[in-house]
């Protein structure tokens, strides 16, 4: 028996897999049920809902103002991640859809019948049309350049790969890097530990917080912010990082303000506080929030040391005064390198290109959603926020829209392969590098911040209502169309140079793509794969 | 002297050294008199404070370049001169030097009154004036007082440790003097607002009132120690020489005053001295000391010890 055979009837339907039952997966599922594509499959690593952002659990408060933000962006829906999974599964109805404890191994996409298989490790196997990548990409962790770091006798411990058993009680610990984590675990280390030092390479502003996140959640949940009120509230309070330094200037201005006063109030040492302010403007970097870092630095056996590290000994930390400082552990809170994604399985695309190959030379693609190479596939969860205080979470609907946008335009014109073509993801990719940010009024060098290489594209670097209207649009001559096996020509999208659904194709020389289909219902026999053993 | 700035951080990075790296209980430490230590002690407190000057100047540079591995540069030096003064302070108590058991000596009243200043203040001076001056401190310091340090004291250790100092020096002015010459490189109007900007500003003015007594006393508690004056005049001399080579450095205004203030000071017989050198420290002598306030934090970073 062929393949071919064994398959589900490969040009009937709109499959759909989607991979990761998170909050982004199950909201693309939901949309593609109010879309009318009916076959579709989630395949959730855990077995049950989980809700927790895959990763490790770090103690104390996330410092970010991401997460802060983030925290109240169900509000609405208070509780933990998991009821508000639950209540999304339940609306509408995407209990048979998940599959629990299908860890996948492999994803390949098959040229010859245009569908994307995937394996799990239970050996079950799992093919579509369409694949929608939904399990948050993680970024690589970023050792930072420190010399000797092998010859330390001690332990290392990454933030990135924290081991919540790890024992620090007695112990004498470093910690080096004060980005978001690590502001987020000294308060919570300095008490279990006997003796801390931070070492500083960069300050940040540190704005102070509600006590804890929780709090920024029942703020917002009470009337009369509640539901879509707390929402808009949250994206008009990231729009403004989108802005150049120069538009957003009265604004960090007037944070960089709060952020004095709150290290004035909190730290009564000149010298410390010289230490502790940065020589950047507020929103170069992300903001920090937090209202115990600076008295935890405080506390007795806590110690900022400032000075570089100029190698590790075996017995500690040497820095560039001279004294080498003794430690049983280091923890690099050193945080992520934004170029290298890592992926949780190895994706192959047309011609055997792996993803991990094509993103070699950083994560590019399509506005963020399409990579060149891999038809029928949506990336939903960006590598990490289009800008650095912004919320992925936020740039999530557009991306989710137009991936079921695109998915139902599959289905309707019964599309093969709809890959996005080189030379338009180069051409995304290069108008939305990041330049260096110019502000007149900035003393010259005040930014620490280096451009961003041209990894561009995946982060977009845009405010959400600017990146929504890119993406508001499907314009299908950015993509190379095959039709589907064994069904002749795709049937084409919409009439001359019109628009229905947001999708546009212009009218070409040869009238290809201007005939108008009537539209078809995706919902083909439930021809989803079924596990196979 | 332009230098590539990338390669300049490596070799600093590449040339680190650390307090265990010399064995501070080696034989030698007899080899100082009885007649020396008294001075020795004054003198070695003095530089132990100077350093730190050094210190906060390369802090306020890292602030104001713009060149991120100068920048780096920059925040290595503020640390190789904390690493001078602890190297410094250990070489004290090698020496028994220190007060009960390990309290750093008070500094004479102009350190104070500078390092109080710097403390407030340095933030706000601007680029040309920190980048002129610091050069010419370095090299007085270096080329002088350090090189009659070891013609004085035959313990092979301070020789050892001031060996490791003066590399790290060489390399300081190595970028002190590339910065020179970039400030002297814009067009000459620029120069010429840069300079009225900087002198114009009271912070300035006013340091450079508290500054000029501690270079007269300086000076002269020097050459009361013993140093021969010519040596002391050829060291600030050598400041202008090397800094005239270069194409754009004496187009700087800010390295003219430096300069001609500099020789000024060493010339015993130049009037400044009697009508403001003079009068100056005398009046420093009076200067309230509450009005220093408490010693700043910072000096409690200090530490003779090679661990922490």
């Amino acid at each position: 028996m062929s393949r071919a055979a064994e398959r589900p009837a490969a040009g009937s339907g709109n499959t759909v897999l989607i991979i990761g039952a998170g909050v982004s997966g199950l909201t693309t599922a939901a949309r593609l049920l109010a879309a009318g594509v009916r076959d579709i499959v989630v395949l959730e690593r855990d077995p049950h809902l989980n809700g927790s952002r895959s990763g490790p659990h770090l103690p104390g408060h996330p410092s970010d103002l991401i997460s802060l933000l983030d925290s109240t962006k169900w509000a609405g829906q208070p509780g933990p991640a998991e009821s508000s999974l639950r209540g999304l599964i339940d609306r509408h109805q995407l209990g048979p859809h998940v599959r629990f404890g299908q860890h996948v191994t492999a994803l390949t996409f098959d040229e010859g019948a245009g569908r994307w298989t995937a394996m799990t490790r239970g050996g079950e196997r799992f093919d579509a049309r369409s694949v929608v990548l939904a399990t948050g990409l993680r970024m690589a962790p970023q050792v930072a350049d420190l010399r000797g770091l092998d010859h330390f006798g001690g332990t290392t411990v990454h933030t990135a790969r924290w081991d919540p058993e790890h024992d620090f009680s007695g112990k004498r610990v470093a910690v080096i890097g004060t980005g978001a984590t690590a502001v987020q675990i000294v308060p919570e280390l300095v008490k279990q530990v006997n003796r801390l030092k931070v070492f500083q390479r960069t300050a940040r502003w540190t704005l102070p917080g509600p006590v804890s996140p929780m709090d920024g959640n029942r703020l917002f949940a009470a009337p009369p912010f509640t539901g879509v009120a707390a929402r808009r509230t949250v994206l008009w309070a990231h729009e403004p990082w989108a802005l150049s330094p120069l538009g957003r200037y009265s604004l960090t201005g007037l944070i960089e303000k709060v952020c004095k006063a709150h290290l004035r109030h909190q730290v009564s040492d000149r010298w410390m506080r010289r230490l502790l302010t940065p020589d950047s403007r507020p929103g170069d970097r992300p903001l920090l929030v937090s209202n115990d870092y600076y008295r935890a630095l405080q506390r007795p056996n806590c110690e900022l040391v400032a000075w570089p590290i100029a190698t590790i000994s075996e017995a500690g930390i040497r820095t560039a005064d001279a004294v080498e400082h003794r430690f049983d552990t280091i923890v690099l809170a050193t945080g992520r390198d934004p170029a290298t994604p890592v992926l949780p399985f190895s994706v192959t695309g047309r011609s055997g290109v792996a993803l991990a190959d094509a993103w070699a030379g950083g994560a590019l693609g399509y506005k963020g959603v399409n990579v060149a190479g891999f038809p029928n596939m949506f990336v939903v969860d960006e590598p990490q926020p289009g800008l650095g205080d912004s919320s992925a979470s936020l740039y999530l609907r557009p991306r989710i829209d137009y991936a079921v946008r695109a998915i139902t335009t599959i289905g309707r014109d019964n599309i093969g392969a709809l890959d996005v073509t080189r030379e338009a993801q180069e051409r995304n990719g290069h108008s939305v590098t990041i330049r260096p940010p110019q502000d007149p009024r900035s003393s010259g060098g005040r930014y620490r911040t280096t451009p961003r290489p041209e990894f561009g594209s995946m982060a977009y670097p845009a405010t959400v209502a600017q990146y929504t209207h890119q993406l508001a649009e499907l314009r299908l001559d950015d993509y190379s169309i095959d039709p589907a096996p064994g069904t002749g020509e795709p049937r084409r999208a919409t009439a001359a140079g019109g628009r229905r659904n947001g999708v546009q194709r212009r009218p070409t020389a040869s009238g290809a793509g201007t005939a108008t289909t009537p539209r078809t219902t995706p919902d083909g026999p439930s021809a989803l794969s079924r596990p196979r053993s | 002297m332009p230098i590539a700035t990338d390669e300049m951080l490596e070799k600093i990075k590449d040339r680190q050294w650390a307090l265990a790296d010399i064995d501070w209980d080696a034989p030698g430490a007899e080899l100082i008199t009885d007649d020396q230590r008294p001075m020795l002690k004054q003198f070695m407190t003095d530089v132990v404070w100077v350093e730190q000057m050094g210190a906060c100047g390369f802090k306020a540079l890292e602030l104001k370049v713009s060149d991120p591995a100068l920048k780096e540069i920059y925040r290595f030096f503020q640390a190789e001169e904390q690493r001078h003064a602890n190297a410094e302070l250990a070489l004290m108590r090698r020496w028994g030097m220190l007060d009960h058991g390990g309290e750093i000596p008070e500094p004479n009243k102009n350190i104070r009154i500078v390092m109080h200043y710097l403390d407030r203040n340095v933030d706000k001076m601007s680029l040309s004036m920190l980048g002129t001056l610091i050069p010419m401190l370095e090299v007085a310091l270096d080329g002088a007082l350090l090189k009659f340090l070891l013609d004085e004291v035959a313990d092979p250790v301070c020789h050892q440790t001031f060996q490791k100092i003066n590399s790290d020096e060489s390399r300081h002015l190595a970028v002190d003097f590339h910065l020179l010459e970039e400030l002297g490189a814009p067009r000459a109007r620029q120069l010429v607002i840069n300079t009225v900007g900087t002198f114009l500003s009271p912070t300035v003015l006013i340091g450079l009132l508290k500054f000029a007594p501690l270079l007269s006393r300086t000076r002269d508690s020097i050459i009361g120690m013993g140093l021969p004056e010519e040596k002391l005049y050829r060291a600030i001399a050598r400041f202008g020489e090397v800094g005239d080579k270069s194409p754009t450095t004496p187009r700087n205004p800010a390295y003219q005053v430096v300069k001609y203030y500099g020789n000024m000071v060493m010339n015993r017989h130049h009037p400044f001295h009697r009508f403001v050198g003079d009068p100056l420290v005398r009046l420093s002598d009076h200067y309230p000391s509450w009005l220093l306030g408490p010693k700043p934090s910072w000096v409690n970073t200090l530490t003779y010890e090679p661990q922490a």
